[in-house]
């Protein structure tokens, strides 16, 4: 028998030994009952041991560690405890799990593992390949570099220690989202309970701590892109009036902005909205980048800031 | 073909499997195949493997996992004795390959209520129900995307009012779509455009409006060799900027051919500009003392930034 063959067959073994007990067993009656490992000798046991206990953990297997009951004090005990690494089942049906694989063909996960999708479809119980998604429109997504991690240490309710623009943060996650072409980390900061967001391409290193170490709250918010509401300024109410290209820009980006329709014939509009402004600087720069095709229309001290501050820039001021 | 894996993954294949497969009466060979997208002899030799071989102490024919496979009768049965009753747990990349696509497709107008509901499921048993994994893609018009679409499935000429985001300027465009797909959060069209006479890329939110029309495509001129990307026009313009550290997102939204760290804290950053009023609105957006130069000729382009506050300008006087 091929020698990869025979190590599956020890991983298996491996896995129903300690699984098919109820107290610790120690390394050397895993030795005993494993029959891969019995006819080693006994370092070159630990060292095959010891790569298998990692390859079981890289299959998410927790495997238990403690003070074994039969063996000398402080030697070390393993247990698989199945409720830890078995698939609570969803218990999809056919058409539900068609419905996922088609999904799985429709997007491309840039950067991920396209082995990813089968193998996790084939533990939820499989069902080919589909045929639905001829004539789909493909949808790429990047996936960056400590998503995953980001995700596991979510759904596990695991305290994430990144660095994020240089400096280290302590991150109680709540979920993440897919925005305007990036992935978001929401949640909330450790110890200080403020809500945060992290764009998850920006964070340059990522740990994680112990599971079950708080409580996710159940529904995560929208990042808000929203720059003029950032601020310490005391928030008054803008309004702008838009022509039809940046109505549909602004409703692309921001769904959940409020237009108010103008009647046509009444100026060089066909919406306005009202902004919630903290930080007027960002509101001017923002507003600016349409060019010609908003005006900002009151209040009108506002309004006579927007225009000095435009003055400025066309005379050529500098002002540092 | 068998495939080749690790023993680490052999093994997760198996015990992924075969918890499906214990069914009173047996599973037919060909189904299963088909089920969990392997090769008949992958799967032959993963039973196999279990065959006789895995087990527990004493590893008594009563203490092994038991496998019957009738090739004549396309069936296996496989009794387990209680090893691998469940399949493991997906793992975290698994479960983002699996509920990332489907709240991507769900966001693209493209799902169904049989996969909310699957999704909905999978979190009930994930994340307590939560739905930790969210998405959303830029929205667009539910009319331009299907008439886009149709024009695309049923090969006719599309007529579309394009707002060119780089020039901000509104064109009536006639078009041959040739892909429509999804990157960085926003929909596009790959096309041939008949004003421009070549392929372009359309986003999708920047369709004001779209209108089938009776003619057909030029067949002649799809491309068979069609790939995701962006392809920018050659008429672009280096410009070399000198940024204020605090507008260092510039380079981290944009696509730029070098960033530098000046000696005064300054970045200097060399970018591809495909239009002068692509420009003038970043530079409105950065800060007034910016300096802004023609990469190629040295020449200073502040104008761009006067011009666009003074066109601004106009609507307050």
């Amino acid at each position: 028998m091929a020698a990869n063959d025979e190590r599956s067959i020890r991983l298996l073994n491996l896995v129903t030994a300690l699984q098919q007990t109820s107290r610790l067993l120690t390394a050397e009656e895993i030795r005993d009952r494993v029959p891969g490992y019995t006819a080693t000798e006994y370092e070159s046991f630990r060292r095959t041991f010891e790569r298998d206990k990692d390859d079981l953990r890289s299959l998410g297997i927790v495997i238990e560690v403690g003070e074994a009951l039969n063996g000398d004090p402080g030697t070390s005990g393993y247990r698989i405890r199945r409720d830890q690494h078995e698939l609570d089942d969803p218990e999809l049906n056919e058409a539900e799990l068609a419905s996922l694989v088609a999904a799985t063909q429709l997007v491309r996960l840039s950067g991920a593992d396209p082995a990813d999708s089968t193998d996790g479809m084939r533990k939820l119980g499989g069902f080919g390949t589909s045929a639905a998604t001829q004539g789909g429109s493909v949808v790429v997504v990047d996936v960056p570099e400590h998503l995953v991690a980001v995700l596991d240490a979510v759904l596990e309710q695991r305290v994430i220690s990144l660095t994020y623009r240089g400096r280290q943060r302590s991150v109680e996650g709540d979920g993440i989202r897919f925005q305007r072409g990036h992935w978001y980390l929401l949640g909330r900061e450790h110890p200080a309970a403020d809500d945060r967001t992290y764009r998850v391409d920006r964070i340059e290193a990522i740990s994680t701590g112990e599971p079950g170490a708080y409580e996710r709250r159940v529904e995560p918010r929208r990042v808000q892109m929203r720059p003029w509401e950032y601020g310490d300024g005391e928030r008054h109410e803008v309004t702008v009036l838009l022509d039809e290209v940046a109505a549909q820009t602004v409703a692309a980006e921001d769904p959940d902005l409020e237009f108010t329709l103008v009647e046509p014939g009444q100026g060089t509009g066909v919406a306005t909205m009202t902004l919630s402004v903290a930080d007027e600087l960002r509101l001017f720069r923002y507003l600016a980048a349409f060019l010609d095709r908003v005006e900002l229309i009151g209040p009108a001290d506002v309004r006579a800031r927007f225009v000095g501050w435009l003055e400025a820039i066309a005379d050529g001021e500098t002002h540092q | 073909m068998a495939t080749r894996i690790s023993a680490a993954d052999r093994a997760e294949r198996i015990m992924s499997i075969v918890p499906w497969l214990v069914v009173p009466g047996g599973v037919s060979i060909a189904e299963t195949c088909e089920r969990f997208q392997i090769s008949p002899e992958d799967l032959r030799k993963d039973l196999d493997l279990l065959f006789y071989n895995v087990g527990v102490h004493p590893f008594t024919p009563d203490a092994l996992v038991d496998v019957f496979i009738d090739e004549e009768e396309d069936s296996i049965e496989v009794n387990l004795n209680d090893f691998f009753r469940r399949p493991l747990r997906l793992t975290p990349d698994e479960a983002l390959a699996i509920i990332g696509s489907a709240r991507v497709v769900l966001a693209s107008g493209q799902g169904t209520d049989v996969l909310a509901s699957a999704v909905a499921r999978i979190e009930d048993v994930l994340s307590a129900g939560a739905s930790v994994v969210g998405v959303e893609l830029a929205v667009i018009d539910p009319t331009v995307f299907r008439t886009v679409r149709g024009g695309l499935n049923d090969g006719k000429v599309v007529e579309i009012q394009y707002h060119s985001f780089a020039r901000d300027e509104v064109s009536t465009r006639r078009v041959e779509g040739q892909r429509l797909f999804s990157a960085e959060g926003r929909w596009y069209l790959r096309a041939w455009c008949l004003l421009a006479g070549g392929h372009r890329v359309f986003r999708l939110d920047r369709i004001l409006t779209a209108t089938i029309t009776d003619d057909p495509v030029d067949p002649e001129r799809i491309d068979t060799a069609i790939e995701d990307t962006f392809e920018f026009s050659d008429d672009s313009i280096p410009v070399r900027l000198l940024l204020r550290e605090d507008d260092s997102w510039v380079p981290a939204q944009y696509p730029t051919e070098s960033v530098e760290e000046l000696p005064d804290g300054r970045l200097e950053v060399l970018l591809d500009v495909s239009a002068l009023p692509w420009l003038a609105r970043l530079l409105l957006r950065v800060d007034p003392t910016t300096e802004v130069f023609d990469a190629n000729t040295g020449v200073s382009l502040a104008e761009v930034r006067r011009a666009a506050a003074s066109q601004i300008l106009t609507r307050y006087t």
